[in-house]
């Protein structure tokens, strides 16, 4: 996140950061919700979405597990997606304890 | 933001529409570093940003793909046929498998494609942001026209009746900003057996080339391909020009590509290419120039009128950008200056059965 900031525009993680944290929290609610009602269009425009943002903020972890979970929906291999949000989940709380410290 | 009033030149005004709160706060933040740039609304929606360009009435919106409810392409369509604004898709969604192409976009009516810059730590994300605000700042300055949706307008005026009447032996299409729509629109009324020769100079990114063709091919009822060193120009065959080199015409009209250095700017350059069929042809050759900011291609259809072959303009009211056209118009290289429609026909009257 550091090193981002350093070469990115300056103030852009700063400015960028806390929007991901609420927003991604929000959009794992409902890719959840979208996952367990089986309903590939909204879970996989929820994940592009999540995929474009963590993107956006450096998470390259995040970026890889939203390209598994794309995958999983376009295969409807919903049964497989628990676990992927599970390290989104996780991965997000990583962050968020970062930024705490930047 | 508050406009520096002692600058003299107003600030673009820019909508952004994307449905990640994110992307829109990371493009605000990349624009808004722009000297002269200032973002006047944000959407998260398609019908939130018809909504806001209604009232905001923005000099143009960035535009995402993928967005819930109405897509950004069916956005942009509406959009265009309401309260047309330059457009200009940022998407890292397009080209990919499955997904829509950049020609989609264009023919949807947007001016152009950028990726959606990613901050990485290191200098290319400062290119990307760089290009995005380029891209910004140059198309705003566009001026866009009514696309109405589905319905096939009639042209209140008269049948053109100063059509061309004599056949050619190959007809040369040179486009620019908003050339792609336009060229769909004339290949896709060209017969099976259209006999001229068919060449057409699009300026594109070398990227985007490919799915431009076959794009094309849809439309189109002849067979079209990207031009070849060595290939060709045959009777009913569409050749586009590559990206990146300048296509001459030889004797027997052998294909020749050559040239990386850009002619006005231009790469490939529609004037090369028109002044070489003017010299291979000679009135056997028909020009036609269609929506394009600058003037390339004005000389060159210039050259094939001296030579006593057909030229053809897109008209004004119909053009995304009035450049090439009206250098054209003023250099006196234009004999018929007509709408999309008409210039089909015009095509159409050059096949040696029309007559």
């Amino acid at each position: 996140m550091r090193r981002l900031e350093a070469r990115a525009m300056p103030g852009l993680t700063a400015h960028v950061l806390p929007i991901f944290l609420r927003d991604t929290a929000a959009r794992l609610v409902t890719l959840r919700e979208a996952v367990v009602r089986r309903d590939a269009n909204v879970a996989h425009r929820v994940a592009h979405t999540l995929h474009g943002s963590a993107a956006t903020v450096g998470a390259e972890s995040m970026v890889r597990v939203c390209a598994d979970i794309i995958r999983e929906v376009r295969a409807e291999a919903f049964g497989r997606c628990d676990v992927h949000i599970g390290k989104l989940d996780a991965d997000l709380e990583s962050i968020r304890r970062a930024a705490e410290g930047i | 933001m508050v406009e520096d009033a002692s600058r003299g030149t107003p600030d673009i005004r820019v909508l952004i529409a994307d449905d990640s709160a994110v992307a829109r706060e990371m493009l605000k933040h990349v624009l808004e570093s722009e000297a002269g740039i200032r973002v006047v609304g944000m959407a998260a929606s398609g019908p939130e940003a018809l909504d806001l360009i209604a009232r905001l009435k923005p000099d143009l919106v960035t535009m995402d793909l993928v967005m819930p409810g109405m897509n950004g392409l069916e956005a942009t369509q509406r959009i265009m046929a309401r309260h047309p604004t330059p457009i200009l898709f940022v998407s890292s969604f397009f080209g990919r498998a499955g997904s829509y192409s950049r020609q989609d976009a264009l023919a949807a009516g947007a001016l152009d494609v950028v990726e959606k810059p990613t901050p990485m730590p290191d200098a290319t994300w400062l290119v990307a942001a760089g290009l995005l605000a380029r891209k910004v700042k140059s198309l705003a300055q566009v001026t866009v026209v009514t696309h109405i949706q589905g319905v096939s307008v009639p042209d209140p005026r008269p049948r053109v009746s100063s059509s061309p009447r004599v056949a050619a032996e190959v007809v040369a299409i040179g486009a620019s900003t908003g050339g792609p729509r336009v060229l769909g629109e004339l290949l896709s009324m060209l017969p099976a057996n259209y006999r001229p020769a068919v060449l057409v100079i699009q300026h594109m990114a070398e990227g985007v080339m490919t799915g431009l063709v076959g794009w094309l091919q849809q439309q189109s009822k002849l067979p079209c391909k990207v031009a070849e060193d060595g290939d060709y120009l045959q009777p009913g065959r569409v050749l586009i020009a590559p990206a990146l080199a300048h296509l001459t015409v030889a004797a027997g009209g052998r294909v020749h590509l050559g040239g990386s250095d850009p002619v006005k700017g231009c790469l490939p350059s529609i004037d090369v290419a028109f002044m070489a069929l003017a010299r291979v042809y000679g009135h056997r050759a028909a020009g036609v120039l269609l929506t394009g900011m600058g003037s390339d291609g004005a000389a060159g259809l210039l050259a094939i009128r001296q030579a006593g072959g057909v030229t053809l303009a897109q008209d004004e009211a119909s053009c995304a950008v009035f450049g090439m056209p009206r250098a054209a118009i003023e250099l006196g290289a234009v004999q018929h200056v007509l709408a999309p429609a008409d210039l089909g026909r015009g095509l159409l009257a050059l096949h040696p059965r029309a007559r």
